[in-house]
């Protein structure tokens, strides 16, 4: 049975916000808005705590090969156990065969994959923030298609090793991808057209919703309510070197504003074909949105 | 059964070339093998447990409880990926069936980490997947989810001398209402970025895997302790705040991270046909252990404050 559904990004895409969207929609009630620190929607497929419950050994104890080609069999049975409840899977991974003839995902599971989208400048900015690091520094990570993360071998992380490659080649692995069925959806429309995106995403995916369940719940997550609860309890995905919040600003634009123009020309050069088939550039090169 | 000349094991410098009866001691029990396990301490005697090469045959229909277990009250059978396959059977027996070309260190990882915990719960002990130490002689358990720092803090804590008595698996009889804490296997599993903080040198521990720095460190000279009575259990839990904060369990909340703490998911206890007794040993035990989760910040730099709490509690 088809009942995954991958929500697929960039870090620093609105992934997250996706997820509590999905909480709130699925799971907290009108009294009792979701606890950002329980969210409660499906997992994260590079979880390394998910990956050991369901393998019975644990990664700690695997080689990086076996780890990367067993978490294809860890999502096919998570899938069987949630039959015939859908199963979201946050997933920032690549989208790359593990193995010849085995695909990172388990197609004959998969009902679709939601891509999350943003403009790369911005995502710049909010990577840099997010892994407290330079602008300077994101850019060339997202230009960079070694980029991973949790990719270290000193050390095991509480999430799996990901290979994120550069930021367009990462768009594009997923986006053509033989045989996925791949919803897009941009930050800046989830932003901008809240309720006509999520619904179309969330339509896409399967879920049953009322008009007045998905207003309730946009309006449950909204970025100053998130920002508030992590002022006051913290949130465990925050990565615990950066000072900055998670959920920060989340503004359309910002790139433009806090990048070097070095650094803005560097993106585009690197991501221009794949910014202007999202819609990021015009024809002749200007930023749009 | 496969002769020991037909095992097409990588060889280590020490294995002996034809097949002799070897002794050791985990757990209280004797363990007899035709291969040396170097981490573990000599025994004598009588074998209590067999640990054997040969063909592996499923004697009833097994239920498959994780990717790489299935299970039935007489058998599990551990499938380890790119090493063989371990039958654990009727608490008295390990057959393994290698690979080919396996490393015979990571034969006794597993054997020691996995196979010998669904052999001591069919012998109807508890297990729990915890680092077990003895501080001023009370036996203590620290456990947590993965990345909580288990074998850091016990690495640190048994460079303040304390008693190291096992990571990973920790035995615990329970005997005319005491619960008491065995001796397990003296060496830890520690990964480059905490060696070097500790400032040990990884040149001189085996590396376990070539693609991942993490080590073997015996702790010690491989004496078996004596077994101590089990006085608490700490379950490591990380959160945002900048505090360590130490607050005891009560009630069913003592249960509830008592079986987080436990080797053997819910379901392959099931399987195993335990399920009923091993909940009846848990509240037993939970009765009169102190259960203590201790919330700390996230970072190896708070690790120093979070061993002075733990000697805090554990002083009597």
């Amino acid at each position: 049975m088809k009942n995954l559904v991958w929500l697929a990004s960039y870090p620093k895409s609105g992934n997250t916000w996706f997820r509590v969207v999905l909480g709130n929609l699925l799971i907290a009630t009108r009294d009792k808005p979701l606890d950002i620190n329980q969210i409660g929607v499906g997992a994260i497929a590079s979880s390394r705590p998910l990956f050991d419950q369901n393998m019975g050994i644990k990664a700690s104890d695997l080689s990086l090969n076996q780890i990367q080609s067993w978490r294809v069999r860890v999502a096919e049975q998570i899938a069987q156990q949630h039959e015939p409840e859908l199963f979201f899977f946050k997933i920032h991974d690549h989208y790359q065969q593990v193995a010849p003839g085995e695909p990172l995902i388990p197609l004959d599971r998969t009902r679709c994959v939601i891509y999350l989208v943003r403009n790369p400048l911005d995502v710049c900015v909010s990577y840099a923030h997010h892994f407290h690091m330079t602008f300077e520094a994101a850019s060339q990570q997202l230009c960079n298609e070694d980029t991973g993360l949790c990719a270290g071998t000193t050390r095991l992380y509480n999430q799996l090793r990901q290979h994120l490659s550069s930021w367009s080649e990462h768009v594009r692995s997923w986006l053509e991808a033989p045989d996925l069925p791949v919803h897009v959806l941009r930050y800046e429309d989830m932003k901008r057209s809240s309720f006509q995106s999520f619904s179309k995403a969330l339509s896409a995916a399967g879920v049953a919703f009322t008009d007045e369940q998905l207003y309730r719940a946009l309006e449950a997550s909204k970025l100053e309510r998130l920002r508030l609860q992590e002022r006051e309890a913290g949130f465990v995905e925050k990565v615990r070197t950066s000072p900055a919040l998670f959920f920060r600003k989340g503004e359309i634009g910002e790139g433009q504003v806090e990048l070097s123009t070095e650094q803005v020309e560097c993106l585009i050069s690197h991501h221009g074909a794949m910014m202007r088939r999202l819609g990021y550039l015009d024809q002749t090169g200007r930023l749009l949105l | 059964m496969l002769p020991a000349a037909g095992i097409r094991i990588k060889q280590t410098a020490t294995a002996p070339a034809k097949r002799t009866r070897l002794i050791y001691r985990a757990y209280n029990l004797n363990l007899e093998t035709w291969f040396p396990l170097t981490q573990l301490p000599p025994g004598s005697g009588r074998a209590d447990v067999r640990i054997q090469l040969g063909d592996i045959v499923e004697k009833v229909p097994l239920t498959q409880t994780h990717l790489c277990v299935r299970a039935s009250p007489q058998q599990v059978i551990l499938a380890v990926p790119g090493l063989g396959r371990f039958s654990i059977q009727d608490g008295s027996q390990i057959i393994f069936s290698p690979d080919v070309d396996v490393d015979v260190k990571l034969v006794e990882l597993f054997l020691t980490d996995y196979a010998l915990g669904y052999l001591l719960l069919q012998r109807e002990q508890m297990v729990f997947q915890a680092s077990a130490l003895s501080l001023f002689g009370q036996g203590l358990l620290i456990s947590g989810p993965s990345n909580s720092g288990k074998s850091s803090l016990a690495l640190g804590l048994w460079q303040r001398g304390h008693r190291f008595f096992g990571e990973d698996l920790a035995a615990v009889m329970l005997c005319a209402g005491r619960t008491t804490l065995l001796p397990g296997i003296p060496r830890m599993k520690i990964w480059e970025d905490r060696i070097s903080q500790l400032n040990l040198n990884t040149n001189d521990y085996h590396q376990i895997r070539p693609d991942q720095a993490r080590h073997l460190i015996p702790s010690g000279d491989l004496t078996c302790p004596e077994q101590v009575p089990l006085k608490h259990l700490i379950y490591l839990m990380d959160w945002g705040g900048d505090q360590v904060r130490a607050v005891p369990m009560r009630g069913f909340e003592k249960i509830h991270w008592l079986q987080k703490s436990c080797f053997g998911s819910p379901e392959t206890l099931a399987a195993m046909g335990l399920s009923a007794r091993h909940f009846r040993l848990l509240t037993t035990i939970a009765e009169g252990l102190p259960v203590t989760k201790l919330c700390f910040p996230r970072g190896e730099e708070h690790f120093d404050r979070i061993q002075n709490e733990i000697e805090g509690i554990c002083r009597p």
